[in-house]
């Protein structure tokens, strides 16, 4: 039988259906039964839905736009190497 | 995203245009930081980051689109950072061996028995939307994921909120899939903790 503690170790396996049939069986059954491990593995379903949700922590505006001219600066010296060294 | 497509975006980055710049920091900056971070360790982490957005500038013209931009991207930064790790002959310690006693679920809540002694508190929401109306919450699991290890950040941030596929998490940060699984798991259940606590600070305003 597997134990509430071992069914939070196999929860996100169980979640992305990633767990060997027989293992999915027995925890299926453990879920059946318990109402305090069927919570958190809704709850952590939840959880994960919500990160698909959400988009990802985005740096600064200041630095977005410090950042973007930086690059663009590069961009223009390299092109600008490149056709002198086409020149030659 | 203003982009139909990423030959759009690529043609604009090429034509130097600001917006699109913009765009590509803000969408890839912080998980190619992640990455870095897990490979070579937060202390030259920016500077490898720099370093491979000029080898994506560079080699911009010549990306053929055999994988999304995003991937192409993250690989750059992976390479970059590997090789950075290799001529240091630096070791930081992978996998975050400094978190790996923790437990997914702290086992203070648990009897010896491996039943529940504190179980999970009861939700009062049930939809990812309803999760997502508060700020307050949102900021929560940001926090969250920001204090967890390099790793776990990248993990969590590239598979669950980005939707890359394990395999190609895994070859970017150079780790088996099962180490992956455990790290993903262990990201999860600490968000999944950061939120049960922010539900039982709502039940105590009630």
């Amino acid at each position: 039988m597997l134990s509430c503690k071992d069914i939070t170790k196999l929860a996100s396996d169980h979640i992305d259906n990633n767990l060997p049939p027989l293992m999915r069986m027995k925890v299926k059954m453990h879920l059946f039964m318990c109402h305090k491990c069927r919570d958190f593995v809704n709850q952590l379903r939840l959880t994960v839905n919500t990160l698909k949700n959400l988009n990802p922590v985005q740096p600064e505006e200041s630095f977005v736009n410090k950042q973007a001219n930086d690059l663009m600066e590069i961009a223009r010296k390299l092109k600008s190497d490149d056709s002198s060294n086409n020149k030659h | 995203m203003e982009y139909p497509n990423e030959l759009e975006l690529i043609k604009h980055l090429i034509d130097g245009d600001e917006k699109a710049y913009r765009y590509v920091v803000q969408a890839y900056h912080n998980n190619m930081l992640y990455v870095a971070r897990s490979i070579v360790g937060p202390a030259i982490a920016d500077e490898v980051v720099q370093e491979a957005w000029v080898s994506v500038i560079k080699a911009l013209p010549k990306f053929e689109g055999r994988s999304s931009l995003k991937t192409w991207v993250i690989r750059i930064v992976s390479n970059n950072a590997k090789t950075r790790l290799r001529r240091e002959s630096r070791n930081v310690a992978m996998g975050d061996a400094s978190d790996m006693e923790a437990l997914n679920v702290p086992s203070e809540r648990f009897q010896e028995n491996g039943h529940w002694s504190s179980p999970p508190q009861q939700w009062n929401i049930a939809s990812p939307d309803a999760l997502l109306v508060s700020d307050e919450l949102k900021n929560t699991i940001y926090t969250t994921i920001e204090k967890l290890p390099p790793i776990q950040q990248s993990i969590v941030t590239l598979r669950d909120m980005e939707a890359m596929p394990m395999l190609e998490i895994c070859k970017v940060l150079d780790i088996t899939e099962s180490n992956s699984r455990v790290l993903l798991h262990r990201a999860r259940a600490k968000i999944w903790q950061a939120i049960e606590k922010y539900q039982g600070n709502q039940n105590v305003k009630l």
